[in-house]
């Protein structure tokens, strides 16, 4: 009988989760890359570039 | 004329003046740079060396953003401080223009500032103290940085020159006015504290003092000085400075009535107030209590917060340092709520997916572990039904009981379906029959030379190796062995169940099996024979020309007759081969002794009186002669080119009865039991008396090559061994029993009491098969003679209904034959079906015409006839369960179809006939007809996968699989689960 057994199952799953949390870190990244970027021109817009 | 300070500097210009005095623009004469020099008009007062201790302490500051103090020139009763011209403006010219600097700004110029005043605040011994910050101390430089200066470490003039400091109003802290509301927090562990709070009526009137002393407000400061001149005292204000500093933890002797302590968080509280000035460019209320925070049209919240913290009115609600204050604008960026929120977005997002992929890492490796193990266990279960195939059942079943695991472990997957088939042909819980069933296989240490079974098939005897090995049939454990002649013609008989004779090292030895002594000792020989009576062994030395005969019970010499030359066939190098080619057999008393020889001579010796000898072949080309004693007969077979002979010879008489040739090769055993002969794919019972043939076993695929035929609790059983490496077990009626494989050709095929041993010269295994009654329930008895293809029993189960194409008979629970029905026009018979439900069953019969009758399952009776539709001649059928609609087409697979959605959901068993499909709880059931026409089901879980195999399989009653071996019975057993099957499974294992 064809199909996937619930082994099979469990391993692709964990599988899809590893490849959908990759793309998502990934997408995450780009998406605080930009609003980071922006957060910051507005901060330094406000107070001035960051001191050390 | 240019005035002169000290000889150095040359003062240029007057460029502000103030309350603490003048400042000039001056410069220095040698180096030409601009310098200024501030004069302090106060006399003084105090030691030139404690001016100077004090000025050096200023020449040693160095920051960026503090003007560079040089020196310190007393002239003419004016004192006069040397520093670093700082370019610029000062901020407060800045505020005037009403050019208010952007936050940003503000806020580089806070950071700026508060370096500085961490620098002053942290020099030794206690740190120095500005004491006068406000927009006029702070010098804007060409390249927007800013400069503190004209901090206030006055020296300590003394009463009379006392540098009367004082504050500005809006930028000097309430501690500067000795406002009430200033607690003092000092620990006791720094000294006493002379700070003292009024209380409310002291505050009117010192409220009102302060009036008294409230600092000029005019602040006009030259555009090129960094003094301020707003700080011009009014009054006695003067605060006594040690030192030159004002520490911020230091016990302070005040005055007792004005106990004004300053610290490091009074300049921060004036930092502050500058910041608020430069923000909203309003300068802050004096009162610290009326100061109004600002809102976020002039600054953002958090600068606003860090400017309401910097001017609390409570130092202790201040920032303790200017370092802190410093962090808190260093870190606005960060401390930000759009910042913070943006860091708490970045660590949810990332813990979150962190944990999917930690959880997705989690899952492939518990996933992957499971397949890993899920193929282990494929492995293992192939690895049984080999071991299975070979007859090793203890390796069968614990091969099957790796394949599945124990215990609930996340790695391991659920129980394959096929360990768990692969279990239950290993324990054979389905195979109910009366069969000889594996028992086990034994690995010897050397490949057998000669094999025997004790007289009630106890024990077994191996000779190999140079050694005789005797084994208990019932535990299988070896319990004795004894050195042999280092020969493969070393033989071994037994005497009894407890008496051996092996061919010893010594020479002939009769042992005592459990206690290993040796009975008897004779003469060094080889070959041995017995008596059917057990009563005389002859025993044969290689390729001696005599033979001894022995009385078995004390290995008393009988006799003694001489070849007279004449010997065996026996290999040039016997250690490992045995040419197997001559007769050496003793009558039923031990009384005539049948020899064949290498020349093919064939003699019947008379061991009493040799003058009665029989002269069979003096001398012939015959060869492979093979034969035993039968009764007064003595049955025999030679080979002669390319054909055999069977013989047959009248001993008492000594006459040669008759015999035949055959092209195909003949084997026999001949023993007190009878005359056996096996040729081509036959085996034959040969009546001596009568001659007549009696068929004990045909073979279909192969020829026959070895054979054995024992009587066993009154039947006879066949063990024939094929040359395709098959063997087979036929009953006394010749009906094939079953059929098992080896991996060679089996030479050695015996047949014991209740046990079979199959063998080979070039292999150390030993395959040994026990005969078992039925297991089961017997529910049913039946005629065994009567030929029917298919069993029922009736839902009333009280009545099992055989039938085929030729007929039916129906028997009770009896055994009563209640009814038998030919069938009409058998040969246009389409097809036959059993029904059963709560009405009853019945048997109905399909004709090619359309013609469908109905018999009753009971009693046999016709309960309905007519004439339908001719049925297809495509033998298409279909099969219904409570889920699953099965639909089967001659010479195609059966296709399953889900009952609910119609969807195709696998298909069955390709090779075979399906016939019947059922289901009993979660299991379905199918049965099958082989190639061959013999049924068997199959036991499948819900996803059609294979459970077991269920050979014989007729019907299924209630809860119960029932099987017809065609032995007369219909025997029962339940489905038994998988925790069934391991409990016995390891239970085998724990006897094994």
């Amino acid at each position: 009988m064809t199909g996937l057994c619930s082994s099979e199952i469990i391993f692709f799953t964990g599988m899809m989760l590893m490849a959908a949390a990759c793309v998502l870190a990934v997408i995450s990244i780009i998406i605080f890359r930009l609003t980071g970027k922006r957060l910051r021109e507005r901060l330094e817009q406000e107070y001035g570039e960051p001191r050390r | 004329m240019p005035q002169i300070i000290a000889g150095i500097y040359e003062i240029k210009d007057k460029i502000g003046a103030g309350g603490g005095g003048v400042v000039y623009l001056g410069e220095h004469i040698r180096l030409n740079k601009p310098v200024v020099l501030k004069a302090d008009k106060r006399k003084l007062s105090v030691g030139i060396e404690k001016l100077r201790r004090e000025v050096d302490l200023l020449k040693g500051l160095s920051h960026t953003y503090i003007p560079q103090v040089y020196d310190f020139v007393p002239e003419n009763e004016t004192v006069y401080t040397v520093m670093d011209y700082i370019e610029g403006e000062s901020l407060d010219k800045l505020i005037g223009r009403g050019e208010l600097p952007s936050q940003p700004e503000v806020i580089k110029w806070a950071c700026q500032l508060l370096e500085a005043l961490v620098y002053l605040h942290s020099q030794p011994p206690y740190g120095i103290l500005h004491g006068d910050i406000k927009p006029a101390n702070i010098m804007l430089r060409p390249n927007g940085d800013v400069c503190l200066i004209d901090f206030n470490i006055a020296l300590a003039l003394g009463e009379e020159g006392a540098v009367k400091v004082g504050f500005s109003r809006g930028y000097a802290s309430p501690e500067h006015y000795g406002a009430d509301y200033i607690r003092s927090h000092r620990a006791a562990a720094a000294g006493t504290a002379n700070m003292f709070c009024e209380n409310h009526q002291q505050k009117e009137e010192k409220a009102a003092d302060d009036e008294r002393t409230a600092i000029d407000e005019e602040t006009a400061v030259d555009e090129r000085t960094a003094v301020d001149e707003e700080t011009a005292v009014d009054e006695e204000t003067a605060v006594d400075r040690m030192d030159g500093k004002i520490q911020s933890d230091v016990k302070l002797t005040t005055n007792v009535q004005k106990g004004i302590l300053l610290d490091v968080r009074s300049d921060i509280y004036s930092l502050g107030a500058t910041l608020y000035h430069l923000l909203s460019g309003v300068r802050p209320e004096r009162d610290a209590r009326d100061v109004k925070p600002l809102n976020n049209q002039i600054c953002s919240e958090a600068v606003s917060l860090i400017l309401q913290k910097a001017m609390n009115p409570q130092p202790d609600e201040r920032y303790q340092t200017a370092e802190e204050m410093l962090q808190a604008f260093l870190h606005l960026h960060e401390n930000d709520m759009r910042s913070v929120r943006h860091r708490r977005r970045k660590i949810t997002v990332t813990a979150a997916l962190t944990v999917m992929f930690l959880a997705g890492v989690g899952l492939t490796f518990i996933g992957l572990k499971q397949l890993e193990q899920r193929q282990e266990a494929l492995a293992l279960s192939e690895y049984s039904a080999n071991a299975l195939l070979e007859g090793d059942i203890s390796a069968s079943v614990n091969y099957a009981l790796q394949a599945i695991p124990d215990g609930k472990n996340l790695l391991h997957g659920p129980v394959t379906a096929e360990a768990q088939m692969a279990l239950s042909q290993a324990l054979g819980v389905y195979d109910l029959s009366e069969n000889f069933k594996p028992l086990d296989t034994l690995t010897l240490s050397g490949a057998p030379f000669a094999i025997a079974i004790s007289p009630q098939g106890t024990r077994m005897a191996v000779v190999y190796a140079y050694e005789t090995a005797v084994f208990d049939m019932r535990t299988l454990e070896k319990t004795a062995s004894f050195p042999t002649q280092q020969s493969a013609l070393s033989d071994c008989v037994f005497l009894d169940e407890t008496h051996i004779a092996y061919a010893g090292t010594e020479g002939v030895t009769c042992c005592n099996v459990e206690t290993g002594e040796a009975v008897w000792k004779g003469d060094i020989a080889t070959a041995l024979t017995i008596s059917a009576d057990r009563s005389v062994i002859a025993a044969v030395n290689r390729a001696d020309s005599r033979v001894v005969l022995y009385r078995s019970t004390d290995g008393e010499k009988i006799a003694e007759r001489s070849f007279e030359g004449r010997h065996f066939t026996v290999p040039v190098n016997d250690l490992f081969a045995d040419a197997q080619r001559d007769i050496f057999a003793l009558n039923a008393d031990g009384s005539m002794l049948a020899v064949s020889f290498s020349d093919g001579g064939f003699f019947i010796f008379d061991c009493e009186n040799p003058d009665e000898d029989l002269i069979i072949y003096e001398e012939s080309d015959y060869s492979r002669f093979a034969g035993g004693f039968c009764g007064k007969y003595f049955a025999f077979t030679v080979d002669k080119n390319g054909t055999s002979q069977f013989g047959l010879i009248d001993v008492d008489e000594g006459a040669y009865i008759g015999g035949f040739d055959t092209a195909e090769k003949l084997l026999i055993q001949a023993d007190e039991k009878g005359i056996y002969l096996a040729a081509g794919k036959l085996v034959e019972r040969v009546d001596a008396d009568t001659a007549a043939e009696i068929e004990m076993a045909y073979s279909e695929n192969a020829n026959i090559a070895a054979f054995s035929v024992r009587g066993i609790a009154g039947k006879d059983y066949v063990l024939a061994a094929t040359d395709d490496n098959c063997f087979s077990f036929y009953d006394s009626r010749a009906r094939l029993m079953s059929t098992g494989t080896c991996s060679k050709e089996c030479a050695f095929a015996i047949l014991g009491e209740g046990y079979a041993v199959l063998g080979n010269r070039s292999d150390p295994k030993l395959r040994l098969m026990q005969l078992e009654n039925g297991r089961g329930d017997t529910v049913f008895s039946y005629d065994a003679e009567y030929v029917h293809d298919e069993a029922r029993i009736s839902s009333s189960k009280t009545e099992a209904m055989l039938f085929s194409y030729q007929g039916f008979r129906i028997y009770g629970k009896d055994g009563t034959l209640i009814a038998e029905t030919e069938l009409p026009d058998k040969d246009n018979i389409y097809d036959q079906q059993f029904y059963s439900d709560e009405t009853g069953s019945w048997l109905e019969v399909i004709w090619y015409d359309g013609m469908r009758r109905r018999y009753s399952a009971e009693n046999g009776a016709v309960i309905s006839e007519f004439l339908g539709e001719a049925p297809a001649k495509d033998l298409y059928e279909e099969f219904y369960t409570k889920e699953y609609k099965i639909i089967s087409e001659l010479h195609a697979a059966p296709q399953v179809y889900s009952v609910e959605s119609g969807k195709r959901i696998g298909e069955l068993e390709t090779e075979d006939y399906l016939t019947y499909v059922s289901q009993l709880d979660n299991y379905i059931i199918t049965e099958y007809i082989d190639a061959s026409g013999k049924r068997y089901g199959l036991l499948l879980d819900e996803k059609l996968q294979k459970l077991a195999k269920l050979p014989g399989l007729c019907d299924i009653s209630g809860n119960m699989l029932v099987f017809d071996y065609g032995e007369g019975n219909l025997r029962q057993c339940h489905i038994y689960s998988l925790e069934e099957l391991a409990a016995l499974g390891k239970a085998y294992s724990k006897i094994k």
